[in-house]
């Protein structure tokens, strides 16, 4: 201890003690431990315990409170099991449940009690006193979502838009790309970081191995978005109750950008492991279980969860009142912020109508539905655009990708209606052929690379040239090529008269025309 | 759920019973000692939660462990107990007997735990801070703690108050690691 601590260190803190900051008596409540069982503890006494208050053990471990029994509390573990024993004393300390949430944390993996836990050291910011649970902010302090939150994904932000405050659920089966979905998103926010208006990222991983967090970690970290982004991981081998709180302590961290007029964005990858980490608690605390032993709260656990992501009113005085604000962010309130949220659920064999995925479904405002056979097919992402829906979206899409996407899904569907009786074989009419031959080279257009997210700009301007058939001509497998040769002539001859001008919210006539000729020019090299 | 409703039920109707019989004092007592034991000895816990030995054979060992003869009253009690298979909560059903009679005849329990015995006038001192507060009678388990290095730790009714050595020292490492980010060794 002696080696880092000077002198005038300890006499600070000495003469810190004498002016009463260390107190010589201390006033506590205190109960017995009665029964400990893998996570879970029973406590005698402490009879003015709180729901989801922080109770602390002699050997300085944590719990929290879960049930309030007439003649006992049952308390969570926030560590090992093994270093409790019966007949420990425990005592209140009068806080609930809550994460201490800086800048500071940006760029770090956490664990969901906020200590870090990359080996970088500690947080050393003094932050603000963030609780896990919060009530969600009232229908007064909201806003519609009218903001696009831009993924990157053309077949998302065409088709499925997400608006900055949505709730848009990312489902499907193991291995069909539903956290590279999530992953692309936080990189594509770094030109918004870029352009100093960021949207923070809080990446949560619940019940993944640690390699796994390792390497998206470094998938971020060579896109440059760590700087904008905060891990919050509870692993596999944490506890049961860790991983259930972990979605929790994101919130409470996305939370602190968004009641400070910043926006953010949460991913909760993934839900169906914390229903489970939950179902694991519970069934340990001996509540009753329902369907598939989750216990009954299991829609209250999530919808209360994904309430908390909003668009918060933009008037100030509005914001400032804002229900069940936390005391530490009094006077910090700002108006016009937001939280994102992405939550992902894992689905056994495509099973959509299971208990957790029907729940999370109806909680959100649209589904990513993703789809093995169109993974294997090599069509990624491998959105299924028929049952993927975004309810809210469609008002935050900017004008231009509206007014290019509007037929696109619509135009697909035709697509796939038309392509499934061309397998009886025939002759085909022409418009059938047509139809056929563009829903071909917009479903090739909409593949896209891992990791490399693309403008708006250039997305709307790649889509128009889809939607109006200008591809008609180049063969299908020189539609990829066709793609990048258009968008570096766009890029190089008509940046500030088409790219930045769709950027900015516009398109006319005029703009239409130059994507014209240079489509046909660029089509006709490859006819 | 269970190990919050049965023990209440069990408790109440033992109290009724002892009550009835003028026996409460008594098997107060007694469960005071009995809760004791099986919250400090964990294999007598898990002997009552062995499911291959028999009811009798469990009863057997338990009255081994307390060493005293039961009070008929009480041993009609357990006889009921573990004629219901109800033994895994018998700590449970103690622990909530004690409540329930300190509780109807304002009785405030607590420990006084000290380095060095105390002297009578000493203990009289602290305790009758602690009378004055409570209004009813105060019930005080005595226990000496080299550890505590000097002062004293007085728990009563579930709140502790903590003016010993040791616990200042280890507010003191709580600000220091507080301040230094780390656990001093």
């Amino acid at each position: 201890m002696s080696d880092n601590i000077k002198v005038s260190e300890v006499s600070d803190i000495l003469r810190m003690q004498l002016e009463g900051v260390v107190s010589g008596v201390q006033f506590d409540e205190v109960g017995t431990v009665l029964q400990v069982s893998d996570g879970v503890v029973r406590i005698y006494g402490l009879n003015k315990a709180e729901a989801n208050e922080l109770l602390e053990f002699e050997n300085g471990m944590k719990a929290i409170v879960m049930n309030l029994e007439e003649d006992n509390v049952g308390a969570v573990l926030l560590g090992p099991t093994n270093l409790i024993k019966e007949g420990f004393t425990v005592k209140r300390t009068r806080r609930v449940a809550s994460i201490n949430v800086s800048e500071a944390m940006l760029g770090r993996v956490i664990n969901p009690l906020g200590d870090p836990i990359d080996g970088k050291g500690n947080i050393d910011a003094a932050g603000i006193e963030m609780p896990l649970e919060r009530k969600a902010p009232g229908v007064i302090f909201r806003q519609p979502v009218v903001e696009p939150l831009q993924t990157g994904l053309k077949a998302i932000d065409a088709m499925i838009p997400i608006g900055r405050g949505q709730r848009e659920l990312i489902i499907g089966d193991r291995q069909t790309g539903k956290t590279s979905i999530a992953v692309d998103t936080i990189i594509n926010q770094k030109e918004n970081f870029d352009a100093g208006k960021p949207v923070y990222c809080i990446y949560v991983a619940i019940g993944q191995k640690g390699s796994t967090v390792a390497s998206i970690v470094n998938t971020l970290k060579e896109h440059g978005a760590l700087d904008y982004t905060i891990i919050v991981a509870a692993n596999a081998s944490d506890s049961a109750a860790l991983q259930y709180f972990a979605p929790f302590a994101g919130a409470a961290i996305g939370e602190f950008f968004r009641d400070t007029g910043r926006h953010a964005l949460v991913v909760y990858d993934d839900l169906s492991k914390q229903a489970v980490a939950y179902r694991e608690v519970s069934l340990i605390l001996r509540r009753p279980s329902g369907r598939e032993a989750y216990p009954g709260d299991i829609f209250y656990l999530h919808s209360r969860l994904l309430e908390r992501a909003a668009k918060i009113n933009n008037q100030q005085e509005v914001a400032e009142q804002m229900n069940d604000l936390p005391e530490s962010l009094k006077g910090k309130v700002k108006g016009g912020g937001s939280l994102t949220a992405l939550p992902v659920i894992e689905t056994q064999a495509g099973d959509v109508s299971a208990y957790i995925p029907t729940n999370v479904i109806s909680i959100t405002d649209g589904q990513i539905f993703l789809d093995t056979d169109l993974f294997n097919q090599g069509n990624r992402p491998a959105i299924n655009v028929g049952i993927s829906v975004s309810r809210v979206g469609g008002n935050a899409q900017i004008k231009p990708m509206k007014k290019v996407a509007g037929t696109l899904k619509i135009d697909q569907a035709q697509y796939r209606e038309l392509e499934a009786f061309t397998k009886f074989g025939g002759d085909m009419d022409p418009v059938t052929a047509m139809t056929i031959n563009k829903g071909q080279k917009n479903t090739r257009l909409l593949v896209q690379s891992l990791h490399e997210p693309m403008p708006v700009e250039k997305q709307v301007a790649i889509l128009y040239c889809g939607t109006k058939g200008l591809l008609a001509n180049v063969p299908l497998d020189k539609v990829a090529n066709f793609q990048s040769e258009f968008l570096m002539v766009l890029e190089h001859t008509h940046k500030a008269d088409v790219l930045d001008v769709i950027k900015s919210g516009t398109i006319n006539d005029e703009l239409i025309a130059i994507i014209e000729t240079v489509a046909g020019q660029v089509a006709r090299k490859f006819a | 759920m269970n190990a919050s409703f049965i023990p209440v039920r069990y408790a109440g109707a033992l109290y009724e019973f002892a009550l009835g019989h003028g026996s409460d004092y008594e098997i107060y007592v007694q469960v005071g000692q009995l809760a004791g034991l099986l919250t400090n000895e964990k294999s007598l816990r898990e002997m009552l939660g062995n499911p291959v030995l028999s009811a009798k054979i469990k009863k057997a060992f338990l009255q081994q462990a307390f060493s005293s003869p039961f009070h008929p009253d009480l041993d009609t009690f357990l006889d009921m107990v573990f004629l219901k298979r109800r033994e895994t909560y018998l700590n449970f059903i103690f622990l909530r007997y004690t409540d329930i009679y300190r509780e109807r005849n304002n009785i405030h329990f607590g420990k006084l735990i000290t380095a060095v015995e105390v002297n009578a006038e000493t203990e009289e001192k602290l305790l009758g801070v602690m009378s004055k507060q409570t209004h009813g009678t105060l019930e005080i388990e005595k226990i000496v703690d080299k550890e505590l290095i000097g002062g004293f730790v007085l728990e009563v009714d579930n709140v502790r108050w903590d003016a010993s050595v040791a616990g200042q020292l280890k507010r003191v490492r709580k600000e220091f690691s507080k301040i230094y980010g780390k656990k001093l060794s």
